[in-house]
């Protein structure tokens, strides 16, 4: 008999310990593998979540509607683009097939949100048959300007981007190739197989030689570290040569013969910036990129900036050192990172934060939060500001960029050529120019760049012009 | 008396976890308060008292906490249930009200169960007719061939196989302490050929019937009777190789077979396919957290066959993980109580039967919860009490009758 | 106004924890307990001789002790041995179960008699009943 009651308590040791592994292996799940689990894309509960309430709108600076949610049943609701492709990138998209994106994902949260913490959830006699309504996003977005910068890149590929010097908010910031978000599912395949890749923001994930638009980088670096490099003067005879090597030549085969800092940057002479690239050497040209934001993630508001890239190189790399400063070799930037080199100049040395939402509504319109400008730092100091200031005037009124001049308005500005080289074959350079109107109080920088577009001081120029020809007029 | 007071206890607390429930889902209800939910409560606490309140007063010797335990386990189940599938609801509350019904009449009508070890022949006949109808009559119905209808009810005989399975084992092992003392090992193990035979005949079925989890439960269930009434662990070791062998042939043999093990060692990579259930249940549980979502505020209906197989999952995701683990405290409680039974036991055969109906309810709750984790493969089975499913309510109900009968029977309690 | 449940999801929580604890609680004694308290309670009852009739074996106010079971009847393997005519010879049996006694009557010839009424198979049998086997009456004290 006791050997029958032993027997059961052995049975019953058995199960126990199965239960507490069991448990266990449960608890095990819980502290490790929730996490994946509900993030998975199998996990359907967010967007239920999402579709019980509409989602909020999103509007430009004047308050003027950009998105239209409505909805369809219980569990979807259909959001209306009204600008369409122009905006596409900056707004996003949100669809339970494809995702979200652009400001749409960013701030998902908040646009899901009906804002309801009051205690009247809990109230017993509150009969929820109200629709809810998400929070509303107001953007610094210039809708005229946005749609005026999307028509001027035409048939070209390239972006475009527009801020407030003083403050960092963006003004516009187009991409092209475009995709209408108000057909997703109707065109998805043809645009995930463009291989013109519409779906890329070029703005802030676009990664481009830039070029000549460089030089600001490599004068403010000058300005800083060399004394008296204002005053200097080298003689360009068309060919960098150092140690029987020739490391770079100017454009197209031009010599400048001699010629001063002013001079140099007016005209953008490759000899003298790159002489000065190896003057300066590697590491105090990189700490100045640095400083601009290059290798290390920039803060904003409402966007995600792909890394601008300014490489390490030994000192022996004469030739890279040079043309990394006249932005070739392995520097790579995005229009993001260009526009904020401008608007850094114009707002006297401080580099703003860049920001692409303003305000958070209630769904009733009501302000919840109005998000305020930042600076990241002071990059420059203001005399050395100052100098750049007059330094991009001249460009314009008597350098490479004479195609932004305006009549009545003083713009300053840098051009850019970027050679690159697509599938090893040599493609016509990138275009570029980077600006900021007008010189006395600074209201808008820009950054243009029009792949395949030839001199900078042409097309990216004119596109500049007419850019702030419409914003400050 | 003191163990009145506690019962007691214990019984006003499990009304408040009815009230609170079905509270809780009077207030949730579509467009406005559902009164429905109301009189489900209502009724459900009067069941349940009522079962304990005839147990106590006429049948105060035997185990009182059997039944509690249960009625808790059904007060959450019902709950769920409720809030998953009202219709069903219904229907359960009703299988429910059956089950205590068969659970009473089980421990008034029957006369000591002593005299029931004699028919051994006839569980073993019952037995093998159950199984055959399955595989004969039966209609492939979630990839198992096992479930019947008559007169509209489905149901799978292959669930009451199982009792006069332990019925049949008990008869058999009763007495093979007596007629083996001393005897060499020869005659020992060949005491065993006729149950060893009985059950290999019926795993075969089983797996031919699809119902691979049924096997695993018949299997657990031999092994442990097998041990009580032999005491020597050497079987156990042999039965489990049988079954490592068994297992191999039959996963080589059945595509079936493999496709479960597939999906189950990596359940992520097969989530549109074999693997669903597996994924959503898992995604279901995480979702809950500790404390669950609140019920209504989940989405526990993204679960394939949430309110049978799956229905642990719901809970969870629901009233949270805390109440899982709950559940398989009690779960494991309630089977304490009922392998208390066999040790206060005068006679072998009820001893081996109380022993046999106790490790069923507990294997199956280990062997459907361990699927629906992702611990093990996953297979048909319900969880006892709780998933919906009638023959699963009135078998359980069966069980803890014929355990609670068996308590009473037994020496003195308290 | 489903938000209710979030408030209530705690509760609900708290009631199953507490029955959970209640519930080991009652185990942990019923384990303790079970240890040391043995499956029968020794209630110590026995019958008293009230009348001894003819079986002259008896004194009265002589107490037979009632343990597990108590055989009574004309035959020499009963535990009480009754010679008179109106006893048969196996005549009745008291037992334990759980925690009573009950009287059983084996078929007798002439019936067992509880206060004066016939017992028809089994009955309980509690402190002061009276039982009548034959020519003699006992009395259960305890």
């Amino acid at each position: 008999m006791n050997d029958f009651v032993n027997n059961i308590k052995k049975v019953m040791l058995v199960f126990l310990i199965l239960f507490i592994a069991l448990i266990s292996y449960i608890t095990y799940l819980y502290m490790f593998k929730s996490e994946t689990a509900v993030a998975s894309s199998y996990n359907q509960r967010l967007w239920a979540e999402r579709n019980k309430v509409l989602r909020g709108t999103i509007y430009d600076k004047d308050m003027t509607a950009l998105t239209k949610s409505t909805r369809i049943s219980q569990t979807s609701q259909k959001l209306q683009y009204y600008q369409g492709a122009a905006f596409a990138h900056t707004i996003g998209y949100m669809d339970p097939r494809y995702g979200l994106s652009g400001l749409e994902k960013k701030y998902d949260a908040e646009l899901m949100d009906d804002g309801d913490s009051s205690l009247s959830k809990f109230a017993f006699f509150s009969k929820d048959n109200e629709e809810k309504v998400g929070k509303g996003l107001r953007t610094t977005l210039d809708s005229e300007l946005q749609k005026k910068a999307y028509n001027l890149l035409g048939n070209h590929r390239g972006s475009i981007v527009a801020m407030n010097p003083k403050t960092g908010e963006i003004l516009a910031m187009v991409s092209k190739p475009s995709y209408d978000p108000n057909y997703l599912s109707r065109d998805w395949k043809s645009v995930n197989s463009n291989k013109d890749m519409p779906l890329l923001n070029r703005a802030v994930s676009g990664l481009y030689p830039p070029g000549s638009t460089f030089k600001t980088i490599t004068a403010a670096s000058a300005l800083k570290n060399i004394p008296n490099v204002y005053n200097s003067s080298i003689n360009d005879n068309g060919s960098l040569v150092v140690n029987g090597t020739r490391l770079l030549g100017d454009f197209q085969g031009e010599s400048f013969g001699n010629i001063g800092f002013k001079s140099a940057y007016m005209h953008s002479s490759n000899v003298f910036f790159g002489s000065l690239g190896l003057d300066l050497g590697n590491k105090e040209l990189k700490n100045t990129a640095e400083a601009f934001y290059f290798n290390k993630h920039t803060p904003t508001i409402g966007l995600t900036i792909e890394n601008s890239v300014f490489p390490s190189y030994k000192s022996n790399e004469k030739g890279n050192i040079a043309q990394s400063a006249i932005g070739q070799a392995g520097v790579l930037v995005t229009p993001m990172e260009m526009a904020l080199v401008a608007s850094t100049v114009a707002n006297d040395g401080i580099m703003m934060q860049p920001m692409l939402v303003k305000e958070i509504l209630s769904s009733k319109g009501k302000s919840l939060e109005k998000l305020q400008p930042k600076q990241l730092g002071q990059v420059m100091t203001k005399e050395n500001a100052t100098t750049m200031k007059s330094l991009m005037r001249s460009v314009v009124s008597g350098g490479t960029g004479k195609g932004a001049a305006l009549s009545n308005i003083l713009v300053s500005g840098k051009t850019g050529t970027a050679d690159h080289v697509e599938a090893s074959k040599q493609e016509a350079p990138h275009a570029w120019f980077t600006g900021f109107a007008p010189y006395d109080d600074p209201q808008i920088a820009i950054a243009v760049i029009v792949e395949e577009g030839g001199q900078g001081g042409q097309l990216a120029a004119t596109i500049t012009r007419e850019l702030i020809r419409t914003y400050l007029k | 008396m003191e163990s009145l007071k506690e019962e007691r206890k214990l019984l006003r607390y499990t009304y408040l976890l009815c009230i609170v429930l079905f509270l809780n889902m009077y207030f949730i209800g579509k467009d406005s308060f559902d009164n429905g939910a109301l009189i489900m409560g209502a009724v459900i606490c009067l069941i349940f008292a009522y079962s304990h309140f005839i147990i106590r007063r006429f049948f105060p010797d035997g185990d009182k906490y059997i039944l509690l335990f249960s009625n808790v386990l059904a007060v959450i189940g019902l709950g769920m249930l409720y809030r998953l599938n009202s219709p069903n609801a219904l229907k359960q509350l009703i299988m429910y009200a059956i089950g205590i019904a068969i659970f009473i009449l089980v421990v008034v009508l029957f006369p000591s169960l002593i005299k029931f070890g004699k028919y051994k022949y006839f569980y073993m006949i019952c037995t093998i007719i159950l199984m055959a109808l399955g595989s004969l009559l039966a209609k492939p119905t979630y990839g198992a061939r096992n479930w019947i209808s008559i007169a509209g009810f489905t149901f799978q005989p292959s669930e009451f196989a199982k009792l006069s399975l332990v019925a049949y084992l008990a008869a058999a092992l009763q007495n093979y302490g007596r007629d083996t003392q001393g005897k060499s090992e020869i005659i020992k193990a060949k005491a065993l050929i006729e149950p060893g035979i009985v059950v290999m005949v019926s795993l075969g079925f089983m797996v031919i019937q699809k119902d691979l989890g049924s096997a695993l439960l018949f299997f657990a269930i031999s092994i442990t009777m097998v041990y009580i009434a032999t005491s020597n662990f050497k079987y156990v070791l042999l039965c489990l190789g049988l079954f490592i062998i068994g297992g191999f042939i039959s996963y080589k043999l059945y595509g079936h077979v493999r496709v479960r093990f597939m999906t189950w060692s990596d359940p992520w990579k097969y989530a549109t396919s074999g693997g669903n259930q597996v994924v959503q249940s898992l995604i279901s549980i995480a979702s809950g957290h500790l404390f669950g979502t609140g019920v209504g505020l989940g989405y526990p209906k993204l679960v394939p066959v949430v309110d049978s197989d799956f229905i642990f999952a719901a809970i969870c995701e629901e009233m949270g993980l805390l109440m899982g683990f709950a559940m398989l405290i009690l779960y494991f409680l309630l089977f304490y109580r009922c392998m208390r039974v066999p040790v206060y036991s005068k006679d072998n055969f009820t001893r081996l039967l109380a022993v046999g109906y106790s490790t069923m309810i507990a294997a199956q709750v280990l062997v459907i919860v361990g699927g629906v984790v992702g611990a093990i493969p996953l297979t048909g089975i319900t969880l006892p009490l709780v998933s919906y499913g009638g023959s699963s309510m009135i078998i359980t109900f069966f069980s803890l009758g014929i355990l609670q009968k068996i308590s009473e029977d037994g020496q003195s309690y308290e | 106004m489903a938000n209710i449940s979030l408030i209530m999801r705690f509760a609900i929580i708290a009631i199953i924890y507490i029955i959970i604890i209640f519930a080991l609680k009652i185990m942990y004694k019923d384990i303790k307990g079970g240890a040391k308290q043995k499956p029968i309670i020794r209630k110590s009852m026995g019958l008293e001789v009230m009348e001894r009739g003819e079986n002259f074996n008896l004194r009265v106010g002589a107490v037979i002790p009632l343990n597990d079971e108590l055989t009574i009847g004309r035959k020499g393997d009963n535990l009480l041995i009754l010679g008179d005519q109106y006893v048969s010879s196996q005549h009745a049996r008291i037992y334990l179960k759980n925690t009573d006694y009950i009287l059983q009557d084996l078929r007798s010839t002439n019936g067992t008699l509880k206060n004066n009424k016939k017992v028809n198979d089994k009955v309980g049998i509690k402190k002061g009943d009276e039982i009548k086997i034959g020519t003699s009456t006992f009395k259960v004290i305890g």
